[in-house]
């Protein structure tokens, strides 16, 4: 049984940073036993777990896809192979640097596109921030297993004689070291030197050294400098958070509120640098650039794929919206009939648009990309930031109709291109 | 035992994060065009390469 080193009440932090080694719990499971499973490894009440996991559901979704990903990837009570390996056998790692990444983007991606906020009165949180805090608890998670959690015991320790000090070629003299020619067996590597024993080097074949200090030391000592306060870096990103939350329930956009919240961060830093240690936060201010940047691309989940159209018969003002989310999307108007006058929208948020006019068409056209593109409308064509082109085009005939195709068309990011053909 | 100096990444990048954060929004609102973000931009980094010396000759 694992010792709680912060003793039986608190949370067990150090199997916080060893995920791999959290089972699926079989005796206390509402499902799968995931929550079970993760309660014991942290030493927290189960019925916390599924209140965490039923609001991260409910709220965004992500906490669909990451009981799915922990059911996956946690092998059961008693056993060390989870469900991933018993398909995919030794490939599925689950200690792959990409794995959890992967996971809790899928987990982001599904909270911004169901893109809900939860009412915690009288505060509505906005479903992407419990995403992004999980982002920056896993990543400080993963700073902390690098830092040895789970590396070689003597990894990094000064070892007397075999790798600091090179070893001479001289005649060996020593009583035990194999001669004869290299084998797998003889071969060994410095890892493999690397023993809790006596190490016998040509140098000291009597190993008289070994109860004597190291000769040299590993590393240059630094001063010894007062603790780090270590309360900064949380009392910094709690007031990010708080910003991005008043500033959503304010009414502001949610791109604005990321933003509003990473200058406070990055103004927290700056200030917070001179009593403490701020760099930490790095990754989660570039985890709120990430989601400005896609909260301001995508409104909702977008839509995935090439798309043509070619209608036909009458349009009108009611059913000529075409829209896609990312992908390319084609809208021949060659073959409909124009009995009046008519409004036809074409939009993406990235990719590119065709639009094809018929000959003889009359339109009042406008072509942008809001954010950045390349917009070629008609005999006009521009690209750049913000790229807005107007024209009104009689056809090749160059005669007034008596109807008339208002045409809208845009991008945030891409490409438009509207021809006659 | 010394008293521990300010940490200049913290002071860096903090820098570069509420610069990037407030040339976004002045962008948003109108107060800067589209055609000077190259210029806010550099800005920034020049602001905070001077904070980060700054910070680094307390240390």
């Amino acid at each position: 049984m694992d010792q709680n080193p912060n003793g039986p009440g608190g949370v067990n932090t150090d199997r916080l940073r060893d995920v791999q080694s959290w089972r699926r719990s079989r005796s206390d499971r509402m499902i799968a036993g995931v929550c079970g499973g993760v309660g014991r490894a942290l030493n927290i009440d189960p019925v916390l777990i599924r209140v965490v996991i039923a609001v991260l559901a409910v709220a965004g979704g992500a906490g669909i896809p990451l009981y799915i990903a922990a059911w996956v990837l946690m092998p059961e009570e008693g056993s060390d192979t989870s469900a991933a390996q018993e398909v995919l056998g030794r490939r599925a790692r689950p200690d792959h640097p990409w794995l959890w990444p992967v996971v809790v983007g899928v987990g982001v991606f599904v909270a911004i596109g169901i893109s809900s906020s939860l009412k915690v009165w009288p505060f509505s949180f906005p479903g992407p921030l419990v995403a992004i805090l999980l982002i920056w608890f896993l990543v400080v998670r993963k700073k902390h297993r690098r830092r040895g959690g789970h590396g070689h015991p003597h990894r990094g320790q000064y070892r007397a004689g075999v790798q600091d000090t090179p070893t001479p070629a001289a005649p060996q003299t020593g009583p035990s070291y194999p001669t004869g020619p290299a084998s797998s067996a003889t071969t060994q590597t410095p890892q493999d030197t690397v023993s809790d024993g006596p190490v016998w080097t040509e140098d000291d074949p009597l190993g008289l050294y070994v109860d004597e200090p190291p000769a040299v030391q590993p590393r240059m000592q630094r001063p010894v400098q007062a603790r780090r306060n270590g309360w900064v870096k949380p009392v910094v990103a709690t007031a990010a958070v708080l910003a991005i939350v008043i500033a959503w329930n304010t009414g502001q956009s949610a791109p604005a509120a990321f933003a509003i919240g990473l200058g406070t961060l990055g103004l927290g830093m700056v200030a917070g640098a001179f009593v403490g240690r701020t760099r930490g936060l790095l990754p989660l201010g570039l985890v709120m650039v990430v989601a400005i940047a896609l909260t301001s691309v995508f409104n909702s989940v977008p839509e995935f794929g090439d798309k043509q159209f070619t209608p036909t018969g009458n349009i009108s003002a009611t059913d000529t919206d075409y829209r896609i989310g990312v992908g390319s999307l084609k809208v021949d108007l060659t073959r409909v009939r124009i009995d009046d006058d008519a409004t036809v929208r074409v939009h993406a948020d990235l990719g590119e648009i065709e639009v094809v006019l018929p000959a003889d068409m009359d339109v009042i056209a406008t072509a942008s990309a809001t954010s950045a593109g390349d917009v070629r409308l008609l005999d006009q064509s521009h690209d750049g930031h913000q790229v807005e082109l107007h024209v009104i085009d009689f056809g090749k005939d160059n005669k007034l109709s008596p109807h008339t195709v208002t045409l809208d068309v845009g991008v945030k990011f891409g490409e438009i291109k509207v021809v006659r053909r | 035992m010394r008293r521990p100096g300010p940490d200049v990444v913290g002071v860096i990048a903090g820098t570069v994060l509420a610069g990037g954060a407030a040339v976004w929004i002045l962008n948003e609102y109108g107060v800067i065009e589209t055609d000077q973000l190259g210029l806010a931009a550099a800005l920034v980094l020049v602001v905070s390469g001077v904070l980060g010396l700054a910070a680094s000759g307390r240390r």
